[in-house]
């Protein structure tokens, strides 16, 4: 069917490995590796343009962000590897080239052995990227964390294949399988300590284009022709209520910039999975919130790539710049890096689902379906309608209020230490990639208006109305810069100096401190470990507070059954005696033991019938 | 014919009650011989007789009844050991262990379905002497008696495919013939080592080269 588009794969492939030929020689191993990715992906899309007639062409959702950020992210990996594990560049190449083919592999296939395999390529090959700065201890935990992640999804995928087609079991072991790979609540731990942990492009490439094929696994192999699609699709919505609520809710203490930008991604899997979760539930029963919901979903998968992308890019860009992950150290770059920050900026009101950019769309388009589905007088529509407004409402509040504290510790005020204060603008091989990613989301929200002009008038109004705000800030802004009289006249000073005669960066708000408030109005969900020293007397010599927010699905769920795995499995090696006695005698009475079972049970036919 | 099959199979039976009872090495390689050629002769009044069948026959009389026997004698007589001194289970005990076990193959025996009436001796036969094979190696010590019990559970799973004349019987039992050659070889040779390091050869005592602690 797709068999030539397998070519570019190989030439993927291929090129990694020549990066990886290359040894020290990096230059070389970058050239090689970059070209070779470029190549593929370019000839891919040429081949898919070609092919688009074929009735499997609904990939393109996925391979959409995977060609883009796979791009994207190459382009400025040449820039962030400079000073940053250079010397192990060339296999850095050959595990990117190998991780990006693997994924649009997995696009191509449909036999459950070939999608097994390169499935779990996927998975090794972006271990290897999570690993990649592995001189730091919690680097290889992320890394040791996701490796059994990735085994653990693929046993369940092994057992979902073998388990009868249709049946609730393989529903089941579908929603663990590609569960841990979207990332549904409790089986979401990997992702707030894998992203943090990867490159920034890998990151990217990994919350973009990586998780999002969960969903096209569920889509193709677990829900594909199944009966009860109904309590699929509760089960799918309440996973996604839970995810989004919970995900946006322990991003807001974090303090590490790609850790909360993880937990916004298990936020928006969760919004993708109600609007899947919504769409099994009106099959067969309303047709208008069956379009809206699933266009809404998959739009949002597109829209979540472009923005997470540019912002994991961000990200990467921030720590260049400042030597750092963590907001606490920053303040103040806006100053000092205008363009990247104000992308960022941008991005984050994206991501927030806030109007004139994309996010808005796809976000709109859920709530659309949301509100058809409570004015549709079933009284099961009408519950999960509710229950998605609610949700959907509730994390945009908490999105923004976590992303204002992002970029507002990050960009604004002055900054906290002597390495962000010596923070500049970065090479144009890391902005650029982030500003076309830009580009490409609010080209996609005209896009999308327009497409849909005759059978949707409210998503082309929005998205003129979005098209035309953008516009008349660029006109604004342009003729505040070029045109107005005391254009050269700006006097730049210290932030937030509130009358004060000699202010420090330490009295500045800081991110912790700015979402105070909300995590301590949800103290009984969260459980944030405190340490507080209160000033004592007239003239306080000393103070502080501190606060750490473990993350609720490892420290309360796993980390217990991980001890309880453990001291069973103590009581179990008393078996590993070393006496080989004893190992046969085990072993001859499992065999008996089944021999007798075997025949006793009714169905003894399977056998004895290879007995002649 | 019949009944000289029968015959055989009972031969079968009581050589491996003798098995579990004997603690002298010399008289359980002359067991397992025993087993050996009447393993050997089984096919050939079986009635219908292929090339097949004649060569698993000659192969088997031949290595089993003899080749094997010779090797475990040399290995035994290397090695300077006659009796099982201390078994790990009692021969009285282990006496009544194998009867136990002919009680429960005889009842798989009824569970198995059986289609040639002549030989519904086989199946039993050849579970029970399976199991006293490794019973054998599960409660002896020697390094030898653990080889000869292995040719003897070896021994009961020819008689299954034999007996029950399975498809590719013969070319298994072919193969299995070959594990074990190789297995008493590996023996003789690595007790001579034994013996020659530990000055004892029996295999309990070689659980403390295990990477296990011992939790003391």
């Amino acid at each position: 069917m797709f068999s030539e588009m397998f070519l570019p794969l190989a030439v993927m492939a291929a090129s990694g490995a020549g990066a990886w030929l290359c040894g020290k020689r990096k230059k070389f191993a970058a050239g090689i590796g970059t070209t070779g990715l470029i190549l593929g992906i370019i000839s891919w899309g040429v081949l898919f343009i070609k092919n688009h007639e074929n009735p499997d062409s609904g990939i393109i959702v996925w391979a959409i962000p995977i060609l883009i950020l796979g791009l994207c992210g190459a382009v400025h990996s040449l820039a962030y590897l400079k000073g940053h594990g250079e010397e192990r560049s060339n296999l850095y190449y050959l595990f990117y080239n190998l991780t990006v083919a693997s994924m649009l592999g997995v696009l191509l296939v449909s036999n459950p052995i070939h999608f097994l395999t390169l499935w779990e390529l996927m998975g090794l090959a972006s271990f290897a990227l999570v690993a990649f700065d592995f001189q730091s201890g919690k680097t290889r935990e992320a890394a040791w964390l996701y490796l059994l992640v990735c085994e653990a999804g693929s046993l369940f995928l092994i057992l979902m294949f073998l388990a009868p087609d249709f049946s609730v079991m393989r529903f089941v072991f579908g929603l663990l399988g590609f569960g841990l790979k979207i990332g549904f609540p409790l089986l979401h731990i990997w992702l707030p300590q894998a992203h943090p942990a990867a490159p920034a492009p890998v990151s990217a490439l990994m919350s973009g284009a990586m998780i999002p094929l969960g969903f096209y696994g569920l889509l193709k192999f677990t829900l594909d022709g199944c009966s009860f699609y109904q309590s699929a699709g509760i089960v799918l919505l309440a996973l996604g209520a839970v995810g989004a609520l919970g995900g946006i809710l322990f991003s807001l203490p974090k303090t590490n910039i790609k850790e909360l930008l993880a937990y916004s991604s298990i936020e928006n899997m969760g919004i993708i999975s109600m609007g899947f979760g919504l769409t099994l539930l009106s099959i067969n029963q309303d047709s208008t919130i069956l379009y809206c919901a699933m266009s809404g979903a998959l739009l949002h998968i597109i829209n979540h790539a472009f923005l997470k992308g540019g912002l994991f890019l961000g990200a990467g860009i921030i720590q260049k710049a400042a030597h750092s992950l963590d907001m606490e150290d920053m303040g103040g770059l806006l100053k000092r890096m205008p363009f990247s920050g104000s992308l960022f900026l941008m991005n984050s009101a994206g991501i927030c689902g806030l109007p004139p950019f994309n996010g808005f769309i796809s976000e709109f388009l859920i709530y659309a379906a949301a509100l058809l589905a409570v004015c549709s007088g079933k009284l099961l529509l009408m519950i999960c309608g509710i229950i998605v407004l609610i949700v959907l409402a509730l994390t945009g509040g908490i999105a923004a209020a976590a992303f204002a504290k992002l970029t507002g510790a990050v960009y604004l005020g002055e900054p906290r230490t002597e390495k962000a204060a010596e923070a500049k603008e970065q090479s144009k091989l890391m902005t650029i990639p982030v500003l076309v990613l830009f580009l490409l989301s609010n080209g996609v929200t005209v896009l999308v208006g327009w497409g849909n002009r005759d059978d949707m008038p409210a998503l082309f109004f929005v998205a003129v109305l979005s098209t035309a705000f953008v516009l008349l800030s660029a006109l604004l802004f342009w003729i505040r810069c070029k045109a107005l009289p005391g254009k050269n006249d700006v006097k730049r000073g210290c932030t937030w100096d509130c009358g004060y005669i000699a202010p420090t960066a330490r009295m500045e708000y800081t991110g912790s401190a700015f979402v105070q408030p909300i995590t301590d109005f949800c103290r009984f969900l969260m459980k944030p470990f405190r340490k507080i020293v209160p000033p004592k007397g007239i003239f306080a010599k000393e103070a502080s507070y501190e606060s750490e927010t473990d993350d609720p699905g490892l420290a309360r769920f796993w980390n217990k059954i991980f001890r309880w795995v453990s001291k069973l499995s103590e009581k179990i090696h008393v078996l590993q005696s070393g006496y080989l006695h004893l190992y046969i005698l085990i072993a001859t009475a499992a065999l008996i033991l089944m021999l007798i079972w075997g025949l006793m049970l009714p169905w003894c036919g399977i056998i004895t019938g290879g007995v002649k | 014919m019949e009944h000289l099959i029968e015959f055989i199979l009972a031969v079968f039976l009581i050589t491996n009650l003798m098995m579990a009872a004997s603690s002298r090495l010399m008289h359980c390689v002359k067991i397992v011989m025993i087993q050996g050629l009447l393993l050997g002769l089984l096919p050939l009044f079986l009635g219908h007789l292929d090339t097949m069948h004649l060569i698993a026959a000659l192969l088997n009389i031949s290595i089993k009844g003899i080749a094997l026997p010779y090797l475990l004698v040399a290995a035994i007589k290397r090695a300077d050991v006659c009796r099982e001194l201390e078994p790990l289970v009692g021969y009285s005990t282990s006496l009544v262990i194998v009867l136990l076990f002919f009680a429960v193959s005889f009842w798989l025996g009824t569970k198995l379905p059986a289609e040639e009436s002549y030989l519904q001796l086989a199946t039993p036969t050849a579970v029970a002497t399976m199991l006293t094979g490794l019973f054998i190696v599960m409660a002896r010590r020697k390094a030898i008696t653990q080889a000869i019990g292995f040719l003897t559970f070896e021994n009961g799973i020819s008689l299954f495919g034999t007996g029950r004349m399975l498809d590719f019987g013969v070319a298994v039992e072919l193969g299995i013939l070959l594990d074990v050659l190789v297995l008493v070889f590996v023996m003789g040779i690595a007790v001579m080592r034994i013996k020659r390091e530990f000055q004892h050869i029996d295999s309990d005592k070689l659980h403390n080269l295990g990477d296990r602690e011992e939790a003391e």
